[in-house]
């Protein structure tokens, strides 16, 4: 029997298997972790948001806060860690509160091990690894050299803010009860099948065998779920199984009193938004080839090149999964189960990875013509399913909506689109809180248009409209008005409260810089003489941009980051910065500055030497003072090794003033000079030499351009210079950093002297915990100016999707014909007066447009066919003029220099 | 009517509940060699036939009677093993009680008495040791009394060997043999409740009966010899708590297998098994084995209703139509209208109604 008793001094052994047993209950070990972070980091805001950037968490505070919270009888940390088989015996013997503590201090040492947290001063006190950041950025000062003694160097930062929040996943895996798993939407899909009529392309095209085709596609679906997916996505969350259900149904079926014209899917980011909507389109265009049916299924439209080209990879993953399922992989574009294309004007840079190539070859498919794509590394592995030929007919077309309003009016999109009997059945809008202001006026105006060629082309079939974001607050409101449809049309899908799961928490620090201000530093040997008898002075101006330099580069070297295999299933390193400026001026400013420093070191300037036992890179660090007091008992190098100098032992001016960054230890992450990057015009390049870099950067600046969709597993801080221009936007931005659930990321906001940046800083919360109404999103769908426009567009439309009219003709001109040069204007006038009145009803039923107001633009049109009659050089042959003009619209790449010029100037006027 | 898919995920959850209740069961009790090989098999086997119905994507009445099905052996799966760990559950509380019994006799004895440290040590080690085993037991934890590295019911037992030496030596013999004598008075009246609760068909109710009577004629004897030689009063005691000790070890056993069997009677008769073994008869004798193996078969084929309860689903599933019933099912008219008159006699339906063309 044992003689152990309750007093007795606990054993490795218990503290092993009580750490064991509570690491091993993931979903406790979560929450109280989780909840000793939020204590800290409240107790830590609380101080840094009244000023005191010293503020710490006391461990009894800490201890309380945890005992409170998880150890009432009925809490899980008792019954299933406490209380659980291996720890009930020892809980019994030596009380619950014994136990908890010795779990309690682990968690605490690891949290410090990992960096989340460090002892301040002694060990009695706590600070988050992002509150001892925040100190060093409100201390940060403008040193542009070892030369000058800090204190004559200008503080950037007036006050510092921080806060923290929740971030929440919809519940996934397959024994999850909140989860679904795949074949619960299949059986109740099939369900539904039995008792519904189905949709009219597929009446008219299937007959009474639709049933059937549903089912053998559902089976198939059946078969991809399971083996086409990978193993830790091994079922639908709640909200995906809800949309592949509705979504599927009501595309397939006629519309009965539960069937919606449109669904706006919303989730959390990296919530698998894109799944709820593609799973169900990929399902239908199944179908619709079973059917028979031709052309085009689905176009997605994505408001960015890069975004566009990021799914394009995604999407043409899960076509190849099922292609190969089907032993199609090597078929061609018109034998394969399902294709895709995508259409922009950089489209001729998208690289896939190669499906061909085994797991030791990464082959890279590129695109080898219009038609195919060619492994780099294997020129017999060929992909034919997917194109970026502009006119090709595939079932998935991506798109921006700038494209797709070309395309509504060119020969490209009459053979994409409109060639089949049957149109595209859905419209995607991704990221669709991204069209507000002009952007969305356009937008909603391009829907407008497809909708009615979509109608003109078959009028029975009933179109479905999808728009995803993450973050909108008046979903059903705003995709109705995009769309052009009721609201009570639209369906909302998104995971309810109770399917969510908080993983975890991001951190915010708000950086208001001093006002911009010249100051004088003294040089050389006045630094020692008393201000008056200052004689060698440099001026040195701190203004905003000097306070977001200093902080691009402390928040790089002082974060917290983790290498791939820090932590049990973590294959990426969490090292990267994304930094938001709104100007492509700034971009370059910035990049260039941040790099600067980089390359002349400035943040050796604070490293803490006496803990490294290095010397020379931080002037000031009282290195020997530290490093000769040392106890051998606990075998450190220096006295400020484990935890930063106490003030009242061992005071460090250095770390006081805050030039001693005491986190930046690891050789490997902190203390390397970072290689910064900007993005600009579509293109990621070196901020200091200028060529263009791949995935070789640190930290990169980009405007908005990678606001949505830019998903580098590696980035875990992002940054925001000057105040965002609207909240959603922000709430974008912020989400390209963390993709993995369990990265806690970091945004630093730094904002300057003007009334908005002022106003952020006084409400910070709005961007960091935003109320509903600061997501709502506004549209102006109905802005007449714009809607004028695209009426005019509409009416070339018209051309593009009308059987009878020779659209060629009436663009490219006689030369294609051979009769002639430059285009063929009197069949232009021709056709727009024999299809006035058609026109007319065009516009009518397109934009719901008042009589005068389609009036007015028929006449603007009907002025501009008269302009044409004009002679481009009056009294010479202009023949020279349209043949060259001929020659290089035919002689151009795909990505041609003309495409090249209009789309960089588009670009240039969306950012 | 709800959806037969919604039906079948209902069943699907509800069978899953059952299996993953049924694995927790079996944990409880997987360290005591106490459930039958084939249970623990049939844990996995219900697991697979779940994973299949779980890959069905359209559902049939035929899947959904599959499913019901697996979800009736799923929870007849989580009621035996339920009961098995009843049972073990009923045999530790009573070790714990006898042990508790046994140590109260003793801690009587010294409490107010001069004893040694070490009695007294093992006095303080036994009290604490019978105290967290009965926190184990109000919170359910039964089997930790057990399985656990610090102490065991067995390792109480030999405390209480060593103490009674010690006492033995220690305390005033008269003082000693009224001490054991009140430990047998309290255990005897548990004894002959659990012998009262065995059935007169369980044929270790004689035998317990007969092997008690030694017991109580022995604690007479030492009653006797109290008054007149105390020497030989100590050692008749000692048999006679030694022969109290064993029989209610013995009995609670037997009183919990004799449970066990009953229970195992209750889920054959209220699931309506459709089983040829007399099991009331077996649960009489505590025949544990066979009404077990019975289960067993069940749970691993499939469950053989009895045709009364089966075509009472079928009659509710379609509305309590017949014609509808016999169209939809194996079963003839005559054959239903048949099972309904037996239904009838037996008060099982409240009316029938007739429809005319």
């Amino acid at each position: 029997m044992s003689s152990d008793s309750i007093s007795a001094p606990v054993d490795e052994q218990t503290i092993e298997t009580a750490w064991e047993t509570f690491t091993s209950e993931e979903e406790v070990y979560r929450s109280v972790k989780n909840d000793i972070l939020d204590t800290v980091t409240d107790a830590c805001a609380s101080g840094i948001n009244a000023g005191n950037y010293d503020a710490t968490a006391s461990m009894q505070n800490v201890f309380e806060a945890f005992v409170d919270e998880h150890c009432a009888d009925d809490a899980p940390f008792v019954t299933d860690v406490l209380e659980s088989d291996a720890l009930i015996v020892e809980v019994l013997e030596r009380g619950h509160e014994q136990v908890a503590q010795i779990i309690f201090q682990q968690l605490i040492e690891e949290l410090v091990d990992n960096g989340d947290l460090l002892y301040v001063y002694n060990r009695q006190q706590v600070r988050s690894h992002v509150a001892e950041m925040a100190r060093y950025f409100a201390l940060i000062r403008q040193r542009l050299s070892s030369d000058t003694d800090y204190s004559f160097s200008p503080n950037l930062v007036k006050m510092v803010k921080i806060a923290s929040a929740d971030r929440e996943q919809p519940i996934m895996g397959k024994n999850r009860e909140k989860a679904r798993r795949f074949q619960q939407p299949l059986r109740r899909i099939n369900e539904q099948i039995e008792d519904a009529e189905p949709a009219w392309e597929f009446e008219d095209s299937l007959g009474s065998d639709w049933r059937m085709a549903v089912s053998d596609t559902l089976e198939l679906m059946g078969e991809f779920f399971q083996t086409g997916l990978p193993e830790e996505f091994d079922s639908l969350a709640a909200y995906q199984a809800r949309a592949f259900e509705n979504v599927f149904v009501d595309s397939v079926t006629q519309g009965g009193s539960e069937a919606r014209d449109a669904n706006v899917v919303t989730a959390s980011t990296g919530g698998g938004k894109t799944e709820a909507f593609l799973f169900p389109t990929l399902a239908y265009s199944l179908l619709a080839n079973e059917a028979g049916i031709d052309g085009t299924k689905a176009v997605l439209t994505y408001p960015r090149r890069d975004l566009c080209n990021n799914q394009f990879e995604r999407l043409f993953s899960y076509i190849t999964t099922i292609n190969e399922l089907q032993g199609s992989i090597d078929a061609s574009f018109s034998d394969a189960p399902l294709t895709l294309s995508i259409q922009h004007g950089g489209r001729g840079d998208v690289e896939l990875p190669c499906p061909h190539c085994d797991d030791e070859v990464d082959g890279t498919l590129e695109r080898k013509d219009d038609a195919h794509f060619e492994c780099q590394q294997d020129s017999d592995h060929v992909v034919r399913y997917a194109t970026t030929d502009r006119g090709a007919s595939a079932d998935f077309l991506i798109t921006t909506g700038d494209s797709l309003h070309r395309r509504l009016m060119d020969k490209y999109g009459n053979a994409a689109l409109w060639s089949e009997p049957y149109p595209p059945k859905f419209l995607v809008l991704d990221e669709v809180h991204v069209y507000t202001d002009q952007a969305g006026m356009n937008v909603a105006n391009v829907v407008r248009r497809f909708k009615q060629a979509m109608q003109r082309r078959a009028r029975n079939q009933e179109p479905r409209f999808i728009a995803s974001s993450a973050t909108i607050n008046n979903a059903t409101e705003f995709t109705g008005r995009i769309f052009g449809i009721e609201e009570s049309s639209v369906r909302h899908l998104s995971p309810s409260e109770d399917e969510k799961d908080t993983l975890g928490r991001e951190h915010f620090v708000f950086v208001k810089a001093t006002d911009p201000r010249e100051v004088i530093v003294p040089v050389g040997d006045s630094q020692f003489k008393p201000r008056s008898e200052w004689t060698e002075t440099a001026p040195t101006t701190a203004t905003n941009l000097s306070c977001m330099i200093q902080i691009a580069f402390a928040f790089y070297h002082t974060m917290r980051k983790e290498q791939a295999g820090d932590r049990p299933g973590l294959t990426d390193n969490k090292d990267r910065i994304l930094g938001f400026v709104d100007s492509i001026d700034s971009v370059s400013r910035l990049g260039g500055f941040v790099q600067e420093t980089e390359e002349e070191g400035l943040f050796r300037l604070r490293t803490p030497d006496a803990v490294l036992g290095e010397r020379g890179n931080n002037p000031d660090c009282p290195r020997e003072q530290f490093r000769g007091a040392t106890d051998d008992t606990f075998d450190e190098g220096a006295v400020c090794e484990s935890l930063p100098p106490n003030p009242n032992l061992n005071a460090c001016p250095v770390y006081e003033d805050g030039e001693c960054w005491w986190t930046m230890q690891d050789r490997r992450l902190d203390l390397q000079a970072m290689e910064v990057a900007i993005h600009k015009s579509g293109r990621t390049q070196h901020a200091g030499t200028g060529a263009t870099v791949e995935d070789d950067w640190d930290q990169l600046i980009s405007t908005s351009a990678l606001e949505v969709g830019f998903d580098h597993p590696s980035i875990i801080g992002t940054f925001q210079y000057r105040a965002p221009r609207n909240v959603p936007g922000f709430v974008q931005r912020k989400g390209r950093g963390g993709r993995d659930a369990e990265d806690e990321p970091i945004t630093v906001v730094v904002l300057g002297s003007s009334p908005t940046d002022s106003y952020y800083f006084h409400h910070s919360n709005y961007l960091s915990d935003p109320r509903d109404e600061h997501l709502d999103i506004p549209l102006d769908a109905d802005n007449r100016f714009v809607r004028a426009e695209h009426m005019t567009a509409a009416i070339v439309d018209y051309f593009n999707v009308t059987d009878t009219t020779d659209a060629k003709r009436l663009f490219r001109g006689q030369w294609t014909s051979g009769s002639g040069v430059g285009p063929d204007v009197p069949y232009l006038r021709d056709q727009f007066e024999a299809h006035e009145p058609d026109i007319r009803d065009w516009l009518d039923s397109a934009f719901e447009a008042s009589a005068e107001e389609i009036d007015r633009v028929l006449q603007e049109f009907d002025q501009y066919v008269v302009s044409l009659f004009e002679e481009v050089a009056p009294g010479t042959d202009d023949t020279p003029y349209w043949e060259f003009f001929e020659r290089a619209m035919d002689n151009r790449q795909t990505t041609g220099p003309i495409d090249q010029l209009i789309d960089a100037l588009r670009e240039e006027e969306i950012e | 009517m709800e959806a037969t898919s919604e039906n079948y995920e209902a069943t699907l959850r509800s069978a899953r509940n059952y299996l993953d209740t049924a694995r927790s069961e079996y944990r409880s009790v997987e360290d005591f060699d106490a459930v039958p090989s084939e249970l623990v098999e049939s844990l996995n086997e219900l697991d697979r036939e779940l994973e299949d119905l779980e890959d069905v994507i359209r559902v049939s009445e035929q899947e959904l009677r599959r499913a019901e099905d697996a979800a009736d052996r799923a929870e007849l799966l989580q009621s035996v093993l339920a009961t098995v760990r009843d049972r073990e559950r009923a045999i530790i509380e009573a070790d714990v009680d006898r042990l508790r019994l046994w140590f109260d006799g003793y801690d009587r004895l010294t409490r107010q008495r001069e004893i040694s440290n070490s009695t007294r040590s093992r006095c303080s080690e036994v009290e604490r040791i019978c105290g967290m085993m009965e926190q184990l037991i109000t919170k359910n934890r039964h089997e930790k009394v057990r399985t656990n590295d610090k102490f065991s019911p067995e390792a109480v037992d030999r405390t209480l060997r060593e103490l009674d030496g010690n006492l033995l030596e220690e305390v005033d013999a008269s003082e000693y043999t009224d001490a054991c004598l009140s430990i047998i008075d309290d255990l005897l009246p548990i004894i002959h409740d659990g012998l009262g609760s065995l059935a007169d068909e369980n044929a270790e109710k004689s035998s317990f009966a007969d092997s008690l009577g030694e017991v109580k004629k022995r604690r007479s004897d030492a009653k006797e010899k109290h008054e007149t030689d105390l020497d030989a009063a100590v050692e008749v005691v000692r048999i006679a708590l030694e022969g109290a000790l064993i029989h209610h070890y013995s009995v609670s056993r037997a009183v919990a297998n004799q449970d066990f069997a009953e229970t195992l009677a209750e889920l054959i008769r209220n699931q309506g098994l459709d089983i040829e073994l007399d099991y009331e008869e077996s649960a009489a004798r505590g025949d544990v084995d066979v009404l077990l193996s019975e289960l067993i078969s069940v749970i691993r084929t499939e469950v053989t209703r009895s045709k009364g309860a089966r075509l009472r689903r079928l009659l509710e599933e379609h509305n309590g139509s017949v014609n509808r019933t016999a169209a939809a099912t194996e079963f003839a008219f005559s054959e239903i209208l048949e099972t309904l008159q037996t239904m009838y006699d037996d008060n099982e339906i409240a009316d029938v109604e007739v429809t005319f063309e």
